[in-house]
């Protein structure tokens, strides 16, 4: 075990007296740092009144533009009148009916009463006990309209006619049973029913193949034909009865649309086209002060833009899964985005022609990549990083989210749209503060 | 000679703005470079699934037999062998309990867009094929995207005639074989080809408005010309010839650069051209019209913006013609690409001549627009 050695206790005063004799200027110091306030409460106060004056000269800068703004009362007329008036005119304008019931004109040719040689055994058959009552399917199916039945057997050039109708527009199916059709279900083999599409329109592309398949629905159950497939289909994140389909599908995207591209437009010439901006740096005025103004007063504009829009769409019929906030508020991220983008432009032109150019090549990109004429999904990787990087490209999914899933506003989507808003916002700061003025 | 003098004028006034002109033909040259390369995926709808299967769950009823082995072919079957399926992720929920919480996982994965749709193999799944009954196939779809109510049952064919084939189960079985008639061949760019009638239309418009929709409201000197003895008439005449011209040029290329990247078409390409320089001489009288009216260059501006957006939202193409009320109709005939659209489909994929109607209504339009452009401006004050 080792021996603890003791210390003698003494105590060493001059050591002592030392330290207290440091401690000495630190208690000047705390006696100069609590002296201190008064010169501080002076700044503070006069920080406080530096701030009140800022904000009265950026309120003062606000009323401005506002004036300036009511100076061109056409051009406010169109931002905010025009806009609700369009969702109305669109709600005026759908009808209820949806365009999957309205039904398909098509021509029906039957090949199945020519002599069919089985390939196996070279035996002869003219079996065509189908063929009728695939025909009153096609008469049941309110989805499809027989415009005229062809009996291949007796008229050799039915095919030649109805491709003539194809093509003339009169139709946009001909179905087709072939040689083998009653044969080969009473094989117990699956029967074939060729149709030919027309898919020049891609919209009718599907339609028509919906059609043909109620059709074949139909003639399967009215015919016993057993096993087949039940399907049991629930519609999730459906619009309730009540609501038109067609409104409300169609007007998300007019929205996105509209509040993007007037909040762009309302902007681009902000900056660009004043002339007394050079005047106005020569008084107190700060140059950020000048763009806070133009982006407050603007933002307000949205504001009411967006709550008329709001009220317009309610009063024609719009189904609101989600909140109504969360609605506002993604409407207002969406104009704002397209608002920032606006101003971005307008501090980096030079002239006014310059902004209009800038801002038709925005618009014509953000809306030809915003996946309304091209699902984003198939454009190649590169184009889908452009796209996702336009605003308009989080509108429509944002929107529908919120309309139609009850999502909140919380999202990527929402998310994007914010940052590519604030990183505009900055980028047309430093901008303007480095944009040279001659007075 | 007035008028000659007056075209020069304006030639010289477009010239002078050399960024206007740049842009006017380089935007087209960006925006069909981008599409022309656009090949890749699809136009029709790919669903992607997650699948619940109940089958392991026992069956009671008139099922004699308790087997559970089909859903692992149909799983298979949708992992593997579909051509326009993607597969998420499957549960085999063994008790009520898992299968609500498998049901509600899926369900959130539903709400955020990673699955279209939900399918549910019922308990009795594996005996229905066994015996041969009818089997019955659940679905949860996300009914949000109209495109995929729509496509549902009939892309759900695929799947079902594939396990059919597998399980035997081919008897009294009756399908449809489509051939798309029309359609853009495999080997060409059907993105762009599709979407072409579509385009090509809102980037002539876009671009001859955009050219035409500010040269009244924006240009100074015009209230002095008034002075001398130039008519209004001639003015806008002047303006519509020298910008017509800009247009042909325009049009010119597009049609080159469409040819170049992949046009296919069927019919007579003079027809296509002839129909693109209708296109763009709507989109100049369309943008006369607005800079006629409009009192300032911002508000002319904005009434292009929100021209471009009823022009393209009532195009027909986004909002099917049958759904708008008939009198709306005729509203939507006024607007270029109603007309532009069909035309251009019909020589393209369908190699039919011009469409009588729709070059009726497209040059009707045109001509009101230029119309009432002439007459706002005629009654128009400006102070010299």
């Amino acid at each position: 075990m080792a021996k603890l050695k003791k210390k003698p206790l003494t105590l060493n005063f001059k050591k002592f007296k030392d330290k207290i004799s440091k401690i000495k200027p630190n208690f000047e110091t705390l006696k100069n740092k609590i002296s201190k306030p008064k010169p501080n409460f002076k700044k503070y106060i006069k920080n406080i009144s530096n701030l009140k004056i800022n904000a009265l000269r950026i309120l003062k800068q606000v009323i401005k533009e506002f004036r300036l703004l009511w100076t061109d009362k056409f051009n406010l007329l169109l931002a905010i009148v025009i806009p609700p008036l369009i969702i109305v005119m669109l709600g005026f304008t759908m009808t209820d009916a949806p365009s999957e019931t309205q039904s398909i004109p098509c021509m029906l040719i039957s090949y199945d009463s020519n002599t069919f040689i089985n390939q196996n055994n070279f035996t002869e058959s003219k079996l065509d006990n189908y063929t009728m009552p695939y025909v009153e399917a096609v008469n049941k199916s309110s989805m499809l309209e027989l415009v005229r039945f062809y009996n291949a057997t007796e008229e050799i050039y039915a095919m030649e006619a109805a491709r003539n109708a194809l093509i003339s527009g009169e139709i946009k199916v001909i179905l087709s049973l072939p040689v083998d059709f009653t044969e080969l279900l009473e094989w117990g083999l699956p029967g074939l029913i060729d149709c030919v599409l027309d898919a020049s329109n891609i919209q009718y592309i599907q339609q028509s193949l919906n059609s043909v398949y109620d059709s074949i629905k139909i003639f399967v159950n009215d015919n016993n034909l057993t096993p087949q497939f039940q399907l049991q289909g629930f519609e999730e994140f459906t619009i309730p009865e009540g609501y038109s389909n067609n409104f409300n599908s169609s007007i998300v995207m007019a929205l996105s649309f509209m509040v993007f591209g007037i909040a762009l437009v309302l902007s681009i010439l902000v900056i660009v086209q004043e002339k007394p901006i050079a005047r106005l740096l020569l008084t107190p005025v700060k140059r950020s002060e000048i763009l806070l103004s133009k982006y407050i007063t603007y933002t307000l504009v949205l504001v009411l833009q967006v709550a008329l829009l709001v009220i317009s769409g309610l009063s024609m019929g719009l189904y609101i899964a989600g909140t109504l906030p969360d609605l506002f508020f993604a409407l207002f991220m969406i104009g704002f985005s397209g608002l920032t983008m606006g101003f971005f432009i307008s501090s980096q032109s030079k002239t006014k022609t310059q902004a209009n150019q800038l801002f038709l090549a925005v618009f014509l990109v953000a809306v030809l990549l915003s996946g309304i004429f091209i699902p984003i999904e198939n454009m190649p990787s590169y184009l889908q990083v452009i796209a996702y990087i336009l605003p308009l490209s989080h509108g429509d999914p944002l929107l529908r989210g919120i309309i139609q899933k009850g999502q909140i506003i919380l999202g990527l989507h929402f998310i994007w749209l914010l940052v590519i808003s604030i990183v505009l916002v900055i980028i047309s700061f430093v901008i303007f503060k480095r944009r040279k003025y001659e007075v | 000679m007035y008028l000659g003098g007056l075209i020069r004028k304006e030639f010289g006034r477009i010239r002078s703005d050399k960024r206007t002109l740049i842009l006017l033909f380089v935007i087209p040259v960006i925006l069909i470079f981008v599409f022309g390369l656009t090949t890749g995926g699809g136009l029709t709808k790919f669903f992607t699934s997650a699948i619940i299967t109940l089958d392991d769950m026992p069956t009671y009823d008139n099922f004699p037999s308790n087997s559970s082995e089909y859903d692992d072919t149909f799983i298979s079957i949708m992992q593997y062998n579909t051509s326009s399926w993607g597969f998420h992720s499957y549960y085999n929920a063994t008790d009520l309990e898992e299968y609500d919480k498998a049901f509600n996982y899926y369900y959130d994965i539903l709400r955020s867009g990673d699955i279209d749709i939900i399918i549910i193999l019922p308990r009795n799944f594996s005996e229905s094929v066994e015996n041969k009954t009818n089997p019955v196939l659940i679905y949860h779809i996300d009914a949000s995207d109209p495109a995929a109510i729509t496509a549902i049952e009939v892309a759900i064919q695929e799947p079902i005639a594939l396990f059919r084939a597998e399980t035997d189960m081919i008897a009294n079985f009756t399908i449809m074989v489509p051939y798309l008639e029309f359609d853009v061949p495999f080997w060409e760019s059907a993105i762009l080809n599709y979407a072409l009638p579509l385009i090509l239309p809102i980037i002539i418009l876009g671009t001859t408005m955009n050219l035409t929709s500010l040269s009244i409201v924006s240009e100074g000197p015009l209230p002095r010309m008034l002075i001398t003895p130039t008519a209004k008439r001639e003015i806008i005449l002047s303006k519509l010839i020298a910008n017509s011209v800009i247009m042909l040029l325009q049009s010119t290329e597009i049609f080159i650069l469409t040819a170049f990247f992949g046009l296919y078409s069927l019919g007579s390409l003079f027809y296509f051209f002839l129909v693109l320089i209708m296109i763009g001489f709507s989109g100049i009288c369309i943008g006369l019209f607005i800079s006629a009216l409009s009192p300032t260059e911002q508000s002319a501006n904005q009434m292009y913006l929100i021209m471009f957006i009823i022009i393209i939202l009532f195009s027909g193409s986004i909002l099917p013609l049958g759904d708008i009320e008939g009198g709306m109709q005729i509203f939507m005939n006024m607007l270029p690409l109603s007309n532009a659209v069909p035309l251009i489909t019909d020589i393209t994929l369908k190699g039919l001549p011009l469409n009588l109607t729709s070059l009726f209504w497209l040059n009707l339009s045109s001509s009101i627009y230029v119309i009432l452009a002439y007459i706002i401006y005629m009654f128009k004050k400006l102070e010299v």
